[in-house]
């Protein structure tokens, strides 16, 4: 019997699609967002109160919709005329670069100003795959326990932006927003937090306005 | 967790090296999973072993060890070894800790039967 050293990482594949997206996406001019969260804690509903402030700064948004079954969220962006493809997974329960090259594939990229990958909604699987992205953003909502980043390290530990959303509810939820930026600060020093209510449109500007600065 | 595709990356990655070494058969392979890597062992040798079967790797012992969370104290430095969720750091006292780790799945080696 022998020993073969091998020191490989199992996402070496998908890393290495991930940097051809990046390439592309860079010639492209396209500044990429790729968002992770549990199912429902509103990144459609994010994109949704996105969407006119990029019109109204002549931005041209495009979005991939990543979900495990049906158009839903791309037709939901459709219907306020964002360019939106929808990939859906059948099961599996995040998206890879490869899935991003497939879905992206047909698409004229030059003139898009900002992508917006909207990943499955899961907090685990996501986090192991770069799509190529250029900014992470993990949203939270205050009706999932502000406990999150404590079990859920690693969506924390590698993100860019934390968006906390759905602040309107603080009054019915036992949710306490410092212990859950104190979390997320514990995972990731670096996170740039924002508070959001897509009900109400508290801090929506805010979050909206920094984003357009980073890609200006 | 995607178990079944990282297995399945496991596979290709063993057959890849068989290519290459020319060897028969897998005895065992180590993996080293990092502390934020998110893998559960018992779901990854379950997948390992429903699709193994067929390959050089069938009889293969899948080793995998995950490496533990480690907590630094930003203030002071002081670390530690898993001890989850919120507290003080034991020296300062400081609540200013990170999670650190890697969130990485590596196969670290293989012991093969020429
Ligand atoms: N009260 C309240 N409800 C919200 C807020 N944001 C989103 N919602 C609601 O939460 C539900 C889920 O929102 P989505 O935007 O579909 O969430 P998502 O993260 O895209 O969900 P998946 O794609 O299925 O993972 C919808 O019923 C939204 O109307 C908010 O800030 N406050
Ligand atoms: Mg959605
Ligand atoms: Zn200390």
């Amino acid at each position: 019997m022998s020993r073969i050293k091998v020191e490989k990482n199992v996402y070496n594949r998908n890393q290495e699609l991930a940097e051809e997206n990046r390439r592309r996406f860079q010639q492209a001019g396209a500044y990429v967002v790729n968002m992770i969260s549990s199912p429902g804690s509103g990144k459609t509903s994010l994109i949704e109160r996105l969407a006119p402030r990029c019109v109204a700064a002549g931005r041209r948004l495009f979005v991939i919709e990543g979900d495990v079954e049906t158009e839903r969220d791309a037709d939901r962006l459709r219907r306020l005329g964002v360019e939106a493809v929808q990939i859906q997974t059948h099961g599996a329960c995040h998206l890879d670069a490869a899935a991003v090259a497939r879905a992206l594939a047909g698409a004229e990229l030059a003139g898009v100003d900002l992508l917006i990958i909207e990943n499955v909604g899961n907090l685990i699987c996501p986090t192991g795959f770069d799509l190529g992205e250029q900014l992470r953003i993990v949203v939270a909502s205050t009706a999932e326990g502000d406990d999150k980043p404590l079990k859920y390290p690693a969506a924390y530990h590698k993100a860019d932006v934390c968006i906390l959303n759905k602040m309107d509810l603080l009054a019915w939820v036992d949710f306490d927003v410092e212990r859950f930026e104190a979390a997320a600060r514990r995972a990731n020093a670096q996170l740039q937090l924002f508070r959001t209510s897509c009900r109400t449109g508290e801090g929506i500007d805010a979050w909206c306005d920094w984003l357009m600065q980073r890609r200006a | 967790m995607h178990e079944l595709s990282i297995a399945q990356e496991i596979l290709d990655i063993i057959e890849a090296q068989r290519l290459r070494h020319g060897f028969e058969r897998v005895e065992s392979v180590r993996l080293r999973a990092g502390a934020l890597s998110g893998v559960n062992p018992e779901a990854l040798e379950f997948a390992f072993g429903v699709i193994r079967e067929g390959t050089c790797a069938a009889g293969a012992d899948l080793r995998i060890e995950t490496e533990p969370m480690k907590l630094v104290c930003r203030p002071c430095g002081y670390s530690a070894i898993d001890c989850h969720g919120p507290g003080a750091c034991p020296r300062c006292g400081s609540v200013d800790i990170q999670i650190d780790g890697s969130a990485g799945v590596e196969i670290v080696s293989l012991e093969v039967e020429q």
